[in-house]
């Protein structure tokens, strides 16, 4: 099952920089993309949709175990670890 | 020879003259010429006009006494006219007036005014007015087949018997509005104005589509004259003076003010001012911030009396509109925003300094915003709440996150456990750096309607010139679960929508032209820049009964099931992209809005169960039947709050003209900290953008004593002499001027505790308040 989405945006300045902290630590945590975790745009109006159904209408935004973990902001590194340590 | 008139006139006899008013009663050409002649042999010089029609009369009786008869009866007929004056009937200002104002032929024109005059002559009336042979040359045009220019040629107004009951019956009383003649003529203009928006501004194709609900033109008694909703730039003023009647010739001008009590008193004046062009709300965007300059150095007493002095204007003036307070708002920051902290500020006297700018008010920014809680808190000198101003709060998410601004915050929540004045404006990642929120929740863009000069200069401002609403349930009754068949529908009613909005810009464009709206029409320049520009208005779509279609599209309530609300969800992006389209298309500042929605969610599903018989989802028994307002849940689902604050944060996103969500409390004596606490959250863990938190408040009319919930007696004094308050959508208001729809709402409304407890009123108060409220869908404003 996804543990983890991350929201971009297609012009989103600070989504490569959350994409990089996200690939980073799902890395070290041996966590597979498209198994276990996954990016969606959100400009396709399906994601949108459901990005709105959790509160998040701008990027880079991040979704694990299905609660909302940041809006709109570049994770911290730690604490998303720390999250997915959980 | 010389023929003296009743008025003492003097004038040459003329003998075509009798010929002409012989052959007006039916006389040959033969007869009139003889009894002329006759009569003007006995015409002697100084003959009064009525001894010539006496004389007339003798001679033509001896030839036809019936001719004469018509005569005599056709020459003591006087009119009297709405100038106030009695006038011979005279046919030809009939013609005069059919072909001016209708613009049919001289030739019909007489061919209606002989039928006119043959009316008159078979009703033998002692007297007559000039609306009744208006009448009944309307009559006469229908019988012609002229139905347009019948309706050209028609009076407005109302009946007899309904401004005898205004002014006489006071049990008429509307309790929205109090008995007084201000509020007797507003009721009769209004009326006017509605039938003549409805009847000769507005196409057929609009008119009929508002009276079938497919959509709903808010303020039509309004829409010939003024724009709606404006927020104001105090700077703008505070440098310029201000002139109340927007040139200064009406009412005297007033320099910059020198003096705090001066900028505050000019202030509640503006938006009284403004109120007189305008039909919806009136507001300050960051008014703390920018009259922080004239309360430095001033005690805090003093700084809360300046707050106490301008809400008490604002609460008092109860002259907008024909007799009513100003619907006014101020949008208050916590501490000094972000984008002015280098913009000089302009300081008293309206002088400007480079080096002094508003990051050197930080201290007077949050003094001021304190001393205005702090006179909220106390209410009137009774006790009782203020109403206006709006109090209307900035917060930002990323204050929270950071801990800024508790102390501030804390104070607000305070308040909203009090009596829930606070407006929460949350500034959401998604949303404009300029925005400010108007009258009951329109959202200004202010970044479309201002220019980085307006932000230096003081000239930030903006308003929505016109709000129509989608009656969103219809689309479902129409299409019977067809998707395609629905977007089709959405769109032609957006479209239909959108032509009111274009007419209306053009409405104020010639308003503007002519300078009917003076106050908006002031330059804010000296290249003449108008304080209005219809080109920088919103255009505002509104919608009602999102949670109605979802159902009888889906099956399904909003909060019943998540495909149900992902349905919803896309309606709204259908919507949104589509009034991104229409600014393409016009470069107008369309813009997707929560309407408040205070008569139409009621009027909207009324004509519906006339029309839909049987396939009308809707809230509430038959003759309070009621739409849920715009996309929010259903008022009386059973359901957690956080479900219900999602499932709505997930459309304030997509409303880029305002949203609100409301928190209907259901404590009497709800926790501040609690309110605190779920502020923060709302702020950081959901997209809304706008909300409140309303309690119900009883006030006695006895003590004045104002208590939490719907009580029946008076907790202090015990007197059963009880007014129930409560939020109608965007204000608070007397529950006994609600309409049945919004009453039954009330009654149905799933009351929240701050630690998540949900209540409902009890059935005795439910049925307490289906006996009261006024007839009708009508609402105070038709926002």
């Amino acid at each position: 099952m996804t543990r983890l989405i991350l929201y971009t945006g297609t012009n989103c300045p600070r989504c490569p920089e959350a994409k990089k902290i996200v690939e980073d630590v799902t890395k070290a945590l041996r966590l597979k993309e498209g198994e276990d975790w996954e990016i969606k745009n959100i400009d396709d109006e399906e994601n949108m949709l459901t990005a709105l159904q959790y509160q998040i209408a701008s990027t880079p935004s991040i979704v694990i175990d299905g609660e909302v973990f940041v809006i709109g902001a570049v994770p911290d590194r730690e604490e998303l670890v720390d999250k997915l340590k959980d | 020879m010389k023929v003296k008139h009743s008025d003492d006139s003097v004038e040459d006899f003329d003998v075509e003259e009798i010929i002409q008013s012989l052959r007006n009663v039916g006389a040959s050409s033969i007869v009139a010429t003889k009894v002329a002649t006759d009569m003007s042999n006995d015409v002697y010089d100084g003959i009064s006009t009525a001894e010539i029609r006496l004389l007339s009369y003798k001679k033509l009786n001896k030839i036809s006494p019936k001719l004469a008869e018509k005569y005599k009866y056709r020459a003591k007929l006087m009119v009297r006219t709405s100038k106030t004056t009695l006038e011979k009937f005279d046919r030809k200002k009939i013609i005069e007036s059919l072909t001016k104002e209708t613009g049919i032929t001289k030739e019909i024109g007489c061919k209606i005014a002989k039928d006119v005059e043959k009316e008159l002559e078979k009703l033998k009336l002692s007297y007559v007015t000039a609306p009744l042979i208006r009448e009944i040359a309307c009559v006469k045009l229908l019988e012609h087949g002229l139905e347009g220019e019948r309706a050209r040629y028609t009076r407005l107004g109302m009946p007899v018997f309904d401004v005898q009951s205004l002014i006489e019956l006071p049990s008429t009383e509307n309790a929205n509005l109090q008995y007084n003649p201000e509020s007797v003529h507003k009721l009769m203009a209004d009326q006017i104005s509605k039938e003549y928006s409805l009847i000769n501004v507005l196409p057929i194709d609009l008119a009929d589509s508002h009276m079938r609900g497919e959509v709903h033109i808010h303020d039509l008694d309004y829409f010939s004259t003024r724009p709606f909703c404006f927020s104001h730039d105090i700077r703008f003023f505070l440098k310029n003076g201000f002139k109340a009647d927007g040139v200064g010739n009406h009412t005297a001008v007033a320099g910059p003010a020198n003096r705090p009590e001066v900028a505050f008193l000019h202030a509640a004046k503006i938006l009284a001012a403004s109120q007189t062009n305008c039909a919806g709300g009136q507001g300050f965007s960051y008014f703390n911030t920018f009259l922080a300059p004239y309360v430095e150095g001033l005690s805090y007493k003093k700084v809360k009396q300046l707050a106490q002095m301008f809400i008490y204007e604002l609460s008092q003036m109860y002259v907008a509109r024909g007799g009513q307070v100003v619907f006014s708002s101020i949008d208050c920051d916590m501490s000094v925003p972000e984008q002015f902290r280098d913009i000089p500020a302009v300081l008293p006297g309206g002088k400007v300094k480079d080096s002094v700018t508003f990051s050197d008010f930080e201290d007077e920014t949050k003094t001021l915003f304190n001393a205005l809680i702090d006179v909220y808190m106390e209410g009137d000198y009774t006790g009782k709440s203020f109403n206006f101003p709006k109090f209307e709060v900035q917060v930002h998410p990323d204050d929270i996150r950071k801990g800024r601004n508790q102390e501030e915050l804390l104070r607000v929540s305070e308040l909203s456990a009090k009596f829930a004045t606070p407006y929460y404006i949350i500034h959401q990642p998604y949303m404009p750096d300029f925005a400010c929120y108007q009258c009951c929740s329109f959202l200004m863009p202010l970044d479309d309607a201002s220019t980085e000069d307006d932000v230096v200069n003081g000239t930030i401002r903006g308003g929505g010139l016109q709000v129509v609403t989608i009656n969103m349930p219809q689309l479902a009754y129409e299409s019977n679960g067809d998707d395609e068949k629905l977007f089709k529908l959405l769109l032609e009613r957006m479209e239909t929508a959108k032509e009111a909005l274009v007419l209306k810009k053009e409405i104020i464009d010639r308003n503007l032209k002519n300078n009917l709206l003076p106050f908006m029409n002031q330059p804010v320049d000296e290249e003449g820049t108008k304080y209005l520009a219809t080109d920088k208005q919103s255009y505002i779509i509104g919608l009602v009964g999102m949670n109605e279609l979802v159902k009888a599209h889906t099956g399904n309530e909003l909060h019943e099931s998540d495909d149900s609300w992902r349905f919803g969800l896309k309606v709204m992006k259908r919507m949104k992209d589509t009034v991104a389209d229409f600014r393409k298309d016009t470069g107008l500042n369309f813009a997707l809005a929560r309407t408040p929605a205070e008569s139409c969610s009621y009027r909207l599903a009324q004509i519906d169960l006339k029309r839909y018989d049987g396939k009308v989802v809707a809230n509430g028994p038959d003759d309070a039947s009621y739409y849920t307002n715009s996309f929010h849940v259903n008022p009386s689902a059973d359901i957690p709050l956080w479900k219900r604050l999602s499932i709505e944060g997930a459309f304030h996103p997509l409303t880029d003209g305002g949203a609100m969500s409301h928190i209907w409390l259901g404590e009497s004596n709800p926790s501040p900290e609690g309110i605190y606490e779920l502020t923060k959250r709302i702020a950081t863990k959901t997209a809304i953008q706008y909300y409140a938190f309303t309690k119900d408040l009883s006030v006695c009319k006895n003590c004045n004593f104002t208590v939490g919930g719907l009580t029946d007696n008076c907790p202090k004094c015990g007197s059963s002499n009880i007014e129930w308050w409560s939020r109608i959508t965007g204000y608070y208001q007397n529950v006994a001027g609600w309409n049945k729809g919004k009453l039954e709402e009330l009654a149905e409304r799933r009351r929240y505790g701050t630690s998540g407890k949900t209540t409902e009123i009890d059935a005795k108060t439910k049925r307490k308040l289906g006996k009261t409220g006024v007839n009708g869908w009508d609402s105070e404003h038709d926002f």
